[in-house]
């Protein structure tokens, strides 16, 4: 656990002292240069946030946002660690499929998003699909970069103690891929989220991005302003958490070890 | 050479077996979503090749070009400005992370409202949304410099322009450029979400447009040559990186041998 130094302390103190001197100069700056414009003052968003708070069409639309990055984000974690175990294995599969993996990679997945919302329609489905093609990429090449990662000697060991493909995935590319592939997790699960969101901006599909379209059509500023800070309090969370959950899981491994002590 | 030739068709046999592969079925398929990629490839060429090209493609690319330039030059500043100053940095940070976490496709429907939908709004949420990966990693590149190439650069006394450009900037370029790429993957990415949200102009919303009246070829050729697009600015800007930060690479594969 991280004890309290006075640094931490100052930190927190100065953090929280600019997001206040923020929140004051927004609420000058609304109420005063640009009050005829489609800003929303701080205390109206506030309140929104509050409304939100005991809305259930509010939470429903959250956990439908949610569902999308958690199963498009399983589903590319499940295909991507299955394709970078066989693509870091076999050295044939690796060359035959990098041209096509290195091209897709960098290709954001909105563009394939008007194909989707044709063949699926403004979905739930729609929004899944494409936070598994955005988040499958990045787990195929660090899985596959970790298994590559074993080290020689020990994989020589592993083959003079005759040790069966099993174990050798178990004992010793599982251990060495894991820190890759949790890199891989944390990029796509970042990811998913923003996915998620775009499929619904965009695409139509139900969840908070579409509520957002739709503050955004019938003007309800304070709304728009009140989602977008929801966005980001669930993008800082779901960072916290999964930089949390990989602490944990890879206590061991010399990349967290160096960030803790540092 | 024959070991290079059967490497080039190790890696080049699948690619030709898919491309073949889709031509094949979708000619044959009589697949109202999945035209003839025959026909795609000919849609292709007479929208981009160059009806449309300065239409179009020119202002999306120029709206990209000019808003990732902005998110670059601001970037690199305001992540050195706010490493070398203590105060700022524990100041902004907690604002900075939280902005970064919030998507900037998010921020589209907003900057519509304030600037309305021409190449202005474009280009300032392309520029806002795509600034914060860049700050942040400038900001841990620059604190993470060699304390001892610090000391060595004061020993010299080096004046503050010179710890800047000869020390501080080039140590921290691989992680620079780390997030240069992030905000370039960003600045995409907005740049469509931009033109599709409402837009009439630009390759993203002729793509959407396309959907929408169900001209399936049409939608096709747009996704081809942003998908295209995609793969080149990306590559465009590894050769780039691999021009600036060569003496990296070498130093790495030296110190790897």
């Amino acid at each position: 656990m991280p004890t309290l130094r006075p640094g931490t302390v100052r930190r927190y103190a100065v953090g929280t002292a600019s997001i206040a001197a923020t929140a004051l100069l927004w609420q000058w700056a609304v109420t005063g240069p640009l009050a005829d414009k489609p800003f929303a003052t701080v205390p109206e968003i506030l309140g929104k946030l509050r409304d939100f708070a005991g809305d259930p069409l509010f939470w429903s639309s959250l956990g439908e946002t949610f569902r999308v990055a958690a199963i498009g984000l399983a589903i590319s974690v499940v295909l991507g660690v299955a394709a970078g175990l066989l693509v870091g294995q076999s050295d044939l599969a690796y060359r035959s499929t990098r041209v096509l993996v290195e091209f897709l990679k960098p290709i954001p997945p909105i563009v394939i998003l008007p194909l989707l919302v044709l063949v699926l329609g403004p979905t739930g489905d729609m929004g899944i699909f494409l936070v598994a093609f955005g988040g499958v990429f990045p787990l195929i090449t660090q899985t596959a970069h970790g298994v590559h990662d074993v080290d020689p000697v020990a994989a020589e060991t592993a083959r003079s103690f005759r040790l069966t493909r099993w174990q050798r995935i178990r004992t010793l590319v599982a251990p060495t891929a894991l820190p890759f592939v949790a890199t891989g997790v944390r990029i796509s699960a970042n990811a998913a989220l923003v996915i998620a969101l775009v499929s619904e901006i965009i695409g139509g599909a139900p969840g908070l991005g579409k509520d957002l379209v739709l503050a955004q059509t019938t003007g309800d500023y304070p709304a728009i302003y009140a989602l977008v800070v929801t966005f980001g309090v669930l993008g800082v969370l779901i960072n916290s958490a999964l930089a949390a959950v990989e602490r944990r899981a890879l206590f061991w491994h010399s990349s967290v070890r160096s960030e803790v002590t540092a | 050479m024959t070991r290079r030739l059967s490497l080039v068709a190790l890696e080049l046999w699948l690619p030709v077996v898919v491309l073949l592969g889709w031509w094949l079925w979708s000619a044959g398929a009589a697949e109202p979503f999945f035209p003839p990629l025959q026909e795609i490839l000919t849609r292709f060429r007479e929208m981009w090749l160059f009806e449309q090209f300065v239409s179009d493609v020119l202002p999306s690319l120029r709206n990209m070009a000019v808003g990732f330039g902005i998110a670059s030059v601001v970037g690199i500043a305001v992540g050195l400005v706010l490493a070398r100053v203590r105060l700022l940095r524990e100041a902004f940070e907690p604002l900075m992370h939280f902005v970064r976490a919030t998507p900037g496709v998010a921020l589209v429907p907003i900057f519509i409202l304030l600037l309305g939908f021409g190449p202005s709004m474009k280009i300032s949420i392309i520029a806002t949304a795509a600034v914060f990966p860049t700050i942040i990693a400038t900001m841990d590149g620059v604190r993470s410099a060699d304390p001892v190439l610090l000391d060595i650069s004061r020993a010299y006394q080096l004046n503050r322009r010179q710890r800047v450009t000869k020390v501080l900037l080039p140590s921290a370029g691989p992680q620079i450029f780390a997030g240069l790429q992030v905000s370039l993957q960003v600045a995409f990415v907005v740049m469509i979400a931009s033109e599709m949200l409402g837009s009439t102009e630009g390759i993203g919303a002729l793509t959407l447009l396309a959907q929408q009246s169900f001209a399936v070829t049409d939608m096709w050729s747009g996704i081809v040559l942003l998908g295209l697009l995609g793969y080149l600015v990306n590559l465009l800007f590894l050769l780039a990186r691999g021009r600036v930060l060569h003496w990296y690479d070498g130093a790495r594969k030296a110190a790897k041998e």
